[in-house]
């Protein structure tokens, strides 16, 4: 993956990474068919062809799995058999201590040897005590810079290349860590059966100049896309059912605010304005489409044009919050305006919608009477909008390549085996929930987590077990799963591929951020009415002689 | 009640109605944030919207505090960064004062005016993060409280001001303590020091503040979390939420901490520095100096 | 008397001098030996042994990028802007405060106006957006007067000059101190013989205080050039998404997205290097204007 748009990150739950598509690009770019393809040869000098991607097998049926006859929507679980079966037969450890590299958000997790006994169980399991650096978010690419170039690499290192840690695409072709196509390519996978589980478009999306430097923590590809509103305003304005079209739609964002009454908007940031109602409704494509060979950028396209008009029209009829420039950057806010029932939308990644924590459990304990839905945006001519599919993966796990004896690789790769449990094995409550009794309860055959601070801090793996494949909502309601795939059901048809996920831009990563910056400013500017609509072709230049043409070139060559 | 030198005339009085309405109306415009934030920091999280401004908490509780201060996180960063602040600040003092005083007599002493060169402009080039992590990697401080203290022992911004100041200080006092026998480190300790108690408590402030501000050498240098100063671990409740444009939202993030506890947090990383300031102000007093030049 | 003698002579200035020698040496200039990246296309992987040279490549490439240029006036505009309205402020409210006769009232303001300085730009943005914002304080005062509302928050034109304003605010205080502690060192009986010369107060303001005050101000100043390329990052990073980046690039934020963010560590570099160079210059420059004209400079 490569250019990444601050706002699409935003708005499309960063898993998206960038990109708009179009109704135009057809499925001329749309991915390799899962599994077939051992990887392009193109990029950074390509790579033998004995070396292939792992080859993935399907997930095991399990008690109180839901599955979906939409291919491609992952499963459900309304509960999780407890305490489920053992995906791992034998202790991957061999004794001593291993070390690990990880992000953090929260507040520092204390470890084992201050009696953090999800740690401690850890540790026995694995027959290795994890000996973990946790680094915060916010300087992780400072910290593993300089980690890299200090030498000593832990033996399990967090890479995010495709997001804050695109530098990392510069040196990891140099070596830094090894291509685990020579550990677990083909067939060698079935070695690591939690592994070989791992989804072929995570493996495939890892890729970076053909080469897998790293096990991708894999996670459901429906990520962004969707939109939770207001039924109750809406039925209160009078449009309850969903729109179908454009003219539908139009009538419904003004219904919207009518049922919400004065003071309240419908939108709230430019993500939600532009991206969803602007760019997924008028089918806007995946970041580039192919057009007879040649690569064509999201915002040279007329669908972009029109959603963009779109979106400039909103905020001037006033559905859009007036602090929107100034929300867009602040999710505690903008989510917080929706809470507090000023603005009728708001967007998070599918699975932030549900849970104990997520958005629509946050509505009503702030308005018990409140009634939210959420929804793929209508595409403009009927049917759905575009929805961009996520990588299936957000960070990566890699295996520095001064580790050299073979036995020890195979030690770690033991352990993100185990790490990577999936569920209904009994290793995935371990890693995701910790231990029985202490980090969390077991009430009517659903997990509940402890509430008590202290031990909650006990969680300390953070990207290191962050395997999800299906929805599982531990403390929620058990229909949670369900609705959740429901939407992924809605989402997984409308998806449309970018032409260009798994090739490589030097262009796009060194300059790509300074290009969105660009494209950014005229967006604001054009939709909160500082700018013309006519000055877009003034940013497509700026865009194209800043790098874009570069780009584009750079991808042209590797179709 | 302040008393008016006999030789200043009194005011007019539209110039001193200017006066008060202006600092009322600073004092107001500086205050305010404060409040806002503490008045956060006391409010029901399901109640308080984030960005709106306060005056008065929304539906008061403590809860923010409790559940900061009952965990170990928060009260042992703060010990953490109050040792580091201490004893930094006497480190940073004893090496800068040395130095600046050293530097006094450009003229007199060889070579001294080369190295005040060197001083300064190592303020113009950095060598980035990575030189300076590999240098206190290869001296073994990693995981060390030192690796916080000793690549900033000397600001060369405030060895400058000190020395500026020094060199205000009139030379014949300084010749009146050399007639006497007085040695150099005499003169430091005997004559410079004591008229310079404004200047050292401005610069320890400067060094104290900036220790007790300081995040991304604990985080270059610590790995363990243990031992994490209190804006780091600050950062992490405050900035979770927000990240930099540039950087990514994870989709992957777990709950976000309510607002009131990010305010909560910040309130006690930032009184406990509050504190010094008026403790400080004791030592700004005038006259020394003159009595020393009436003498 | 001969070098050695001399040297001698002043034996225990070097003994104050040679800790604080060795720690700039160490810790200052060993490190700098990393600049040589500039002349690379720098990977922390391979390191400065093994990655490549590219010679003056990053150098020109700063040069000749539009952005860039567009990001270097940003730059100098913010920059002129602090160092013409942001630079006295503290000096002027030092003198206001100064002119508090009672010690109590002039601690306690004291202690507030410094109180900005402690508040992280995260929470001053915030802040700063919902009083100025369409739905803000100020938008709200101005209806109620019945004037029409302004356009601030988000308007690239106000970005300057809310620039300048919010560092004002959030530093003003803090830059009090250094001033407030000049003006303790004037002697009170130079104010006392300067009014039985029957000078009022203006003329003591410009006989007696700034004369005592002149050497700190021109120290200041002079370093303040040497970082005429560097503007509040953090502070500017934040609000460019609200800005926009033609109104709000600067060297620091393009640096950082085309630098640090996209794996050039080379270009990073060699913008830090010319930085370095044009704020030399700018140094030596005014130090060599402050002695012709008549002070000493401050080498």
């Amino acid at each position: 993956m490569t250019t990444i748009t601050r706002r699409s990150a935003l708005a499309l739950g960063a898993g998206a990474a960038g990109s708009l598509a179009l109704a135009a690009c057809s499925n001329e770019g749309r991915g390799v068919p899962p599994g077939q393809d051992p990887g392009p040869s193109g990029g950074n000098g390509g790579s033998p062809e004995t070396l292939q991607l792992p080859t993935t097998v399907p997930l095991p049926e399990i008690e109180g799995v839901s599955l979906s006859s939409v291919p491609g929507v992952p499963p459900a679980f309304t509960s999780l058999p407890h305490p489920g079966t053992p995906s791992v037969t034998q202790k991957p450890g061999r004794g001593g201590e291993m070390d690990t590299f990880t992000i953090t958000w929260g507040a520092p997790p204390k470890l084992a040897e201050d009696g953090n006994k999800w740690h401690q169980a850890i540790n026995e399991a694995l027959g290795v005590a994890l000996n973990p650096v946790i680094v915060p978010a916010q300087t992780f690419g400072d910290k593993l810079v300089t980690t890299i170039a200090g030498g000593d690499i832990p033996e399990i290192t967090t890479n995010e290349p495709s997001y804050r840690g695109r530098s990392a695409r510069k040196y990891m072709p140099q070596g830094v860590f090894h291509d685990l196509r020579e550990f677990l390519g083909g067939d060698k996978v079935l070695k690591y059966p939690n592994l070989s589980m791992i989804p072929a478009p995570a493996w495939e999306n890892s890729r970076i100049g053909g080469a897998l430097y790293g096990v991708p923590c894999c996670r459901n590809e429906t990520v962004g896309g969707t939109i939770a509103y207001r039924q109750d305003w809406a039925e209160r304005g009078g449009f309850g059912d969903r729109p179908a079209n454009l003219d539908d739609f139009r009538k419904w964002l003004k219904a919207l605010q009518e049922g919400g009454g004065d003071g309240t908007y419908v939108t709230a940031t430019l993500d939600q304005t532009l991206s969803m109602c602007g760019l997924q409704v008028h089918k806007v494509c995946n970041n580039w489409t192919v057009d007879g060979g040649k690569l064509v950028k999201d915002h040279e396209t007329e669908e972009y044009e029109a959603g963009l008009a779109f979106a400039r029209q909103m905020f001037a009829d006033g559905l859009v919050h007036p602090n929107m420039v100034q929300l867009t950057p602040n999710p505690a806010e903008y989510r917080g305006q929706f809470y507090a029932g000023t603005v009728a939308m708001t967007n998070q990644n599918l699975d932030g919608y549900f849970g104990p924590n997520g958005e629509l459990a946050q509505l009503s304990q702030r308005d018990a009477d409140a009634k939210a839905e959420i929804m793929v945006p209508p595409g403009h001519d009927g049917g759905s909008g575009s929805v961009y599919p996520d990588l299936g993966f957000y960070c990566m796990l890699s295996i520095p390549s001064s580790v050299t004896d073979p036995d020890r690789i195979d030690e770690i790769l033991g352990v993100i085996n185990f790490l990577a449990a999936p569920m209904g094995s009994s290793e995935y409550f371990l890693v995701h929930n910790g231990v029985e009794g202490h980090n969390y309860t077991v009430e009517d055959g659903q997990i509940v987590p402890t509430t008590d601070e202290e031990i909650r801090r006990e969680s300390f793996l953070s990207q290191l077990g962050a395997f999800t494949q299906g929805f599982y909502f531990a403390g929620a309601p058990a229909d949670h799963a369900l609705q959740a795939q429901k939407v992924a059901e809605e989402m997984v048809p409308a998806f449309v591929a970018d032409p260009t996920v798994g090739l490589d831009s030097e262009a796009s990563f060194s300059k790509g951020d300074a290009l969105s910056t660009i494209v950014n400013d005229y967006e604001v500017g054009i939709v909160t009415g500082r700018r013309e609509m006519s000055e877009l072709e003034e940013m497509r230049k700026r865009w194209r002689d800043g790098g874009g043409d570069e780009m584009r070139g750079e991808f042209e060559e590797q179709l | 009640m302040a008393t008016r030198p006999l030789w200043m005339e009194k005011p007019h009085p539209i110039a001193q109605a200017l006066k008060v309405a202006l600092l009322a109306v600073t004092v107001v415009v500086m205050l305010y944030p404060f409040i806002h934030v503490i008045a956060v920091s006391f409010s029901d999280s399901t109640k308080y919207t984030p960005g709106d401004l306060l005056l008065l908490p929304k539906g008061f509780t403590t809860e923010a505090y409790k559940l900061v201060l009952n965990g170990a996180v928060v009260p042992r960063a703060l010990l953490v960064s109050i040792g580091v602040t201490v004893v930094g600040t006497l480190v940073n003092m004893v090496f800068t004062v040395t130095m600046a005083y050293g530097l006094t007599q450009t003229k007199r002493v060889p070579g001294s005016r080369f190295v005040l060169l060197i001083v300064l402009f190592s303020m113009l080039f950095s060598a980035g993060i990575i030189p300076n992590y590999l240098l206190v990697k290869g001296l073994g401080m990693i995981d060390t409280y030192w690796s916080l203290i000793i690549p900033g022992t000397i600001s060369a911004f405030n060895l400058v001001v000190i020395r500026n100041f020094f060199m205000n200080i009139p030379e014949e006092l300084l010749d009146a303590a050399r007639i006497d026998g007085a040695g150099e480190l005499q003169i430091l300790g005997r004559v410079v020091l004591p008229l310079s108690k404004a200047v050292i408590a401005v610069i320890a402030l400067f060094y104290g503040v900036a220790h007790w501000n300081a995040f991304f050498g604990a985080m270059l240098y610590l790995n363990d979390t243990k031992m994490w100063p209190v804006q780091l671990v600050l950062r992490q409740y405050v900035l979770q939420a927000e990240p930099l444009p540039g950087a990514q939202l994870e989709p992957s993030q777990v709950a976000i901490t309510p607002h009131t506890v990010q305010m909560a947090v910040l309130v006690l990383a930032t009184v406990p520095i509050l504190v010094v300031y008026p403790f400080l102000q004791r030592y700004f007093t005038k006259g020394v100096l003159t009595g020393a030049i009436k003498g | 008397m001969s070098l050695g003698r001399r040297i001698w002579r002043e034996r225990w200035m070097y003994l104050l001098i040679l800790p604080g020698f060795i720690y700039f040496v160490i810790f200052q200039y060993v490190p700098l030996y990393g600049n040589m990246a500039a002349w690379q296309d720098y990977s922390p992987f391979l390191g400065l042994d093994r990655s490549l040279w590219v010679g003056w490549e990053n150098f020109q490439r700063i040069f000749v990028d539009p952005e860039l240029i567009r990001a270097l006036w940003n730059t100098l505009l913010l920059s002129a802007l602090q160092l013409f309205f942001a630079f006295p402020a503290p000096l002027l409210l030092a003198l206001v405060l100064n002119s508090i006769l009672s010690g109590k009232v002039r601690r306690v303001i004291q202690a507030i106006v410094y109180l900005p300085h402690f508040i992280g730009w995260v929470i001053v943005v915030s802040i700063w957006n919902e009083v100025l914002g369409p739905l803000g304080v100020l938008n709200g005062l101005l209806g109620i007067v019945g004037l029409p509302a302004v356009d601030i928050i988000g308007n690239p034109a106000a970005f300057p000059a809310l620039v300048t304003m919010q560092v004002i605010w959030k530093e003003v205080g803090w830059g009090t101190i250094i001033f407030l502690a000049a003006l303790l060192s004037i002697p009170n009986e130079l104010y006392e013989s300067a009014a039985i010369d029957r000078a009022g107060p203006w003329r003591r303001l410009w006989h007696v205080t700034l004369p005592g005050m002149s050497s700190i101000i021109v120290l200041l100043l002079i370093l303040r050039l040497g970082s005429v390329l560097t503007v509040g990052f953090e502070q500017i990073l934040l609000q460019q998404p609200i800005y926009g980046a033609d109104a709000s690039q600067t060297l620091d934020t393009f640096v950082y997205f085309r630098g640090i963010n996209g794996g050039d560590w080379g270009l990073a570099t060699a913008a830090g290097l010319v930085k370095g160079v044009i704020g030399s210059a700018l140094v030596i420059g005014a130090n060599w204007l402050a002695k012709r004209l008549g002070g000493d400079g401050i080498f």
